[in-house]
């Protein structure tokens, strides 16, 4: 069997010969993944909609209870909310086609402008964690594969279990706690001073994200009060997901360094350093990109514990405010949101991963 | 002094089970420009002695004793020691092609990587590296830089590793087992290309086999291990015309060998059987079969094997021979219904297969026998082994009773020589050539009036090879079944088949009574096929090439 990938893989080199039909090949495969979205995307949504529409209405969900029936009932012909789910469903989806994400409820604010007020901070602490959960995560990852079953692996193995074992509003309040209230070091809640806040908010071409903006503005206090504000729900969320990149990283490594061209890679004269950081890590990435993708997806809904933890208002915390609202039509939205984008997301990987290994995109 | 010196060499790696003493007390020198090869069954300790030489065993195991390499003691050497010699002073080529190239670098990359971690720039690396590819004969080496190892063949790896190994001028180079994953044909050429470019460059060979033949192709000089010690040294010619120790002379006995002389060929089991018996007694029976698989893209079909016609008759062994990608498992698994689509008419034991009926395939494999290329894989891990062979009972005798069903299978056990208390074992506590006879005694419990073997021997030791042919053998003759007998090992084939088929690209190219085929093949592939296959007389290695030549 071993050696009849070999003669298929003789017929390949006429096929794909050059750089060129290699572009060609992954530019394919890519076009593919992107494709792949759609369906992805509506069946997210499909879930979504039916999902949300078994509890109940908006209105009855919102009121039930308060108003009296026909009161209700007349609000719910209003609204539409009274015609077949069927019929709801495809002018949902028609609103959706046309970028409509509907109004909340509650406070009559579209949808799409949560997503661009609080949608950026939620970006911003995802990134924050994603880097910090890197810079644990793969160096201890290959710190343990090298020493696996020594000491160091040990430790490693006990410190990741801990970490993703402990519940993210638990570690978050002991942080706050120790660094905020008994050292007064660091600012436990919020994303900026208000003062920062809103000198950020309302500067002209003010994307969102925080750190960016302060920088643009040149203000080296502003820089540094943003970041301080991060820190703390950072590395909280950081840590815990740290925990499963060094896990991942270190199975992964433990099976290329075992493998027979890191034994000839050795034979030639590479050393122990080069194998470490690229001649046996560049193999492994593929499934720890892979999991990392799913850590995103994770880390958006994750973060409804770190926000409402650190009061930080993205995705998450107006996610958790208007859930206590029973405003289904900003939660629908929002969910339906944070689908797209862990499907935006899982492609963005996908295609990452295939750049990094011709045997995916063949 | 030698080039490389080994005095004494111990090697103990720990285990759960207590200290293994892989090599106990080895000495072996090489001079330089000399070709010689350790040879050994596995777990003798010849690859555990290679890698020890430049430092490749990992930090567990205990190493005592003294590899003095170009003047330099290896087993206490620092890093940076090391670090010179590997690739430096000794080149290595590995076994596997498939995994021996790092699948997600560009073959230039890797080239340069063990280049330039001695020190030499990317300019001067990048021109060895083309310098080096074309030497071993790869065609564009300018594309090939570019391209990833998934796009070469085997052959093709084997080459660009031995280019890779060629490149810092090394004194010595060490190749594990180079063609055990190679077809015959290619394995022909690999061996010429590592004889040519040590001579050329002043190398010296140090060669771990398993294959006494290649052996006498190779070597000058050969040193034979076994069980971590050396039991015999001596010139190719001593060794295999007046060998000394009985290992030796067992381990080239056990080689399977074309017979060279043919007047008296064998011409098959056909003779003993009444002419018109035969027509009337045919087992399987193949008219134009044609297999294919699905292709990656959506749509495409694989033509796996192509109009193919053959038939097996009653108590007859058929040979189907071919190289890797021939087509010749398809076809195997294609008599029972699995695997790809089948077009054209199959018949099995009286019955059509194309188009058969679920209920109808499952009553035809209760009357054939499956016998399976690695026996480590075949049985279940978690069950014992008399659960495993006892299966095909289970699942097609429900009613038999836990007793009859014990006593069938310690019956069998014994049939295949393994002591019945064996029930009771895990397969990871029998030998291979143990789980290769429980998967006979296995694939014997239903009585089975076709038995089909895929490569049953391929995975095992020459010495055990023989052993479990010769079971083979002795049942078929006790009991009468018949059988389809796949294999890529001509000689093997030789030695257990009455008629023949050979396959090429999924292709019939040739078919006939056994001694005809081989001796007087009527085709150019079936010619190159037999011309390839060595032979242990160091003498004449390839006892076929003259005659064809």
């Amino acid at each position: 069997m071993k050696s009849s990938n070999a003669k298929s893989g003789d017929v390949k080199v006429a096929k794909t010969s050059g750089l060129s039909g290699r572009a060609a090949e992954l530019l394919r495969y890519a076009l593919i993944r992107i494709l792949l979205i759609i369906p992805t995307a509506l069946i997210l949504v499909t879930l979504v909609f039916f999902l949300m529409r078994l509890v109940g209405d908006p209105i009855t969900a919102a009121l039930g209870g308060r108003l009296s029936a026909d009161k209700l009932a007349q609000m719910k012909h209003a609204a539409g909310y009274d015609r077949p789910v069927i019929v709801q469903y495809f002018e949902y989806l028609g609103q959706l086609v046309r970028g409509d994400f509907g109004v909340t409820f509650s406070d009559n604010r579209p949808v799409l402008d949560i997503f661009r007020q609080n949608g950026t901070a939620t970006l911003e602490l995802g990134i924050f964690a994603i880097i910090i959960a890197a810079l644990i995560g793969v160096p201890l990852g290959i710190v343990a594969a090298v020493h696996k079953d020594h000491w160091q692996d040990i430790v490693l193995r006990v410190f990741s279990a801990i970490s993703y074992a402990t519940p993210i509003f638990f570690l978050g309040l002991v942080f706050k706690l120790v660094f905020g209230s008994w050292m007064g070091m660091l600012p436990i809640s919020g994303r900026a001073s208000s003062d920062t806040a809103l000198t950020l908010t309302s500067a002209q071409g003010a994307t969102g994200l925080y750190l960016l903006d302060a920088i643009s503005l040149g203000s080296a206090p502003m820089t540094l009060d943003v970041l301080r504000h991060a820190v703390l729900p950072a590395v909280s969320l950081g840590l815990i997901t740290g925990g499963v990149f060094i896990r991942l990283v270190r199975s992964q490594m433990v099976s290329t360094l075992a493998s027979d061209y890191t034994l000839a890679g050795r034979a030639r004269g590479i050393r122990e350093k080069t194998i470490h950081k690229r001649f046996a890590l560049r193999p492994a990435l593929g499934p720890i990109l892979t999991v990392a993708g799913l850590q995103i997806a994770m880390i958006l809904g994750g973060a409804v514990l770190t926000e409402t933890t650190f009061d930080w208002h993205g995705l998450g915390y107006e996610l958790a405010q208007y859930l206590s609202n029973h405003d289904f039509t900003a939660v629908q939205g929002i969910v339906v949101l944070m689908a797209i984008i862990v499907s935006v997301v899982n492609c963005v990987i996908d295609i990452l991963v295939a750049i990094n290994d011709p045997r995916i995109r063949s | 002094m030698s080039l490389l010196d080994i005095a004494n060499l111990q090697i103990d790696f720990p285990t759960d089970n207590g200290l293994v003493h892989a090599v106990r007390g080895v000495n072996l020198n090489v001079e330089a420009g000399e070709r010689v090869a350790i040879v050994g069954e596995s777990g003798s300790g010849k690859s555990v002695t290679a890698r020890a030489i430049l430092g490749l065993l990992g930090d567990d195991c205990r190493i005592r004793g003294r590899i003095m390499l170009d003047g330099r003691n290896m087993v206490e050497a620092s890093a940076g020691d090391l670090a010179a010699a590997r690739g430096g002073i000794v080149g290595m080529v590995f076994q596997e092609p498939l995994s021996s190239l790092n699948p997600v670098y560009t073959i230039g990359a890797q080239f340069r990587l063990g280049l330039t971690e001695h020190g030499l720039d990317d300019k001067k690396a990048d021109e060895l590296c083309l310098e080096y590819l074309r030497k071993v004969d790869i065609p564009d080496p300018e594309t090939a830089v570019k391209k990833y190892p998934m796009e070469f063949s085997g052959g093709q790896i084997q080459r660009i590793m031995i280019a890779m190994a060629l490149a810092l001028h090394p004194k010595l180079i060490i190749a594990d087992e180079p063609t055990t994953a190679l077809d015959v044909t290619v394995q022909l050429e690999i061996l010429d290309l590592l004889k040519r470019q040590c001579a050329e460059s002043g190398a010296a060979l140090l060669m771990i086999s398993h294959n006494m033949a290649v052996v006498a192709d190779i070597a000058q000089r050969v040193v034979v291990m076994r069980r971590g010690s050396v039991v015999e040294e001596a010139s190719v010619e001593d060794l295999f015309t007046r060998p000394r120790d009985p290992y030796t002379k067992q381990l080239i006995a056990s080689v399977p060998k074309l017979e060279v002389e043919d007047g008296d060929a064998d011409s098959g089991g056909l003779t003993d059987v009444d002419g018109n018996d035969i027509d009337n007694d045919i087992v399987v029976q193949a008219n134009h079969i044609n297999v294919f698989y699905k292709g990656r893209r959506l749509g495409s079909r694989i033509h796996s094997v192509q109009d193919v016609s053959f038939e097996i008759h009653r108590g007859e062994i058929l040979g189907l021979v071919g190289e890797s990608g021939s087509g010749k498992s398809t076809i195997g698994r294609a008599l029972i219904g699995l695997g790809g689509e089948l077009e054209g008419e199959l018949s099995l034991l009286g019955t059509s297969v194309v188009g058969a009926s679920k209920r109808e395939m499952r009553a035809l494999r209760e009357r054939v026998g499956f016998i399976f290329q690695d026996p480590g894989t075949s049985f279940n891990p978690r069950r014992t082994v008399g659960e495993g062979v006892a299966a095909p009972l289970r699942i097609h005798r429900p009613h038999m009773s836990d007793q009859e069903v014990n006593s069938k299978v310690r019956t069998m056990l014994e049939a295949v020589s393994l002591d019945p208390d064996y029930v009771d074992r895990y397969p990871h506590e029998l030998s291979g050539g143990q789980r290769q006879r429980a998967s006979i005694a296995r694939s014997l419990m239903l009585d089975p009036e076709l038995i089909i073997a895929d490569e049953p021997t391929s995975a095992l030791d020459v010495t055990i090879q023989a052993k479990v042919l010769e079971l083979l053998k002795q049942l078929h003759a006790q009991l009468g079944f018949s059988c389809l007998f796949i294999s890529h090992d001509l000689a093997v084939v030789d030695q257990m088949a009455d008629r023949v088929i050979v396959l090429h690209h999924g292709k019939l190219e040739e078919s006939g009574v056994t001694g005809q085929v081989l001796h007087h093949p009527q085709q150019p592939y079936t010619r190159k096929l037999i011309s390839s296959v060595l032979a242990p007389n160091p003498e004449n290695p390839q006892p076929f090439k003259s005659v064809f030549a």
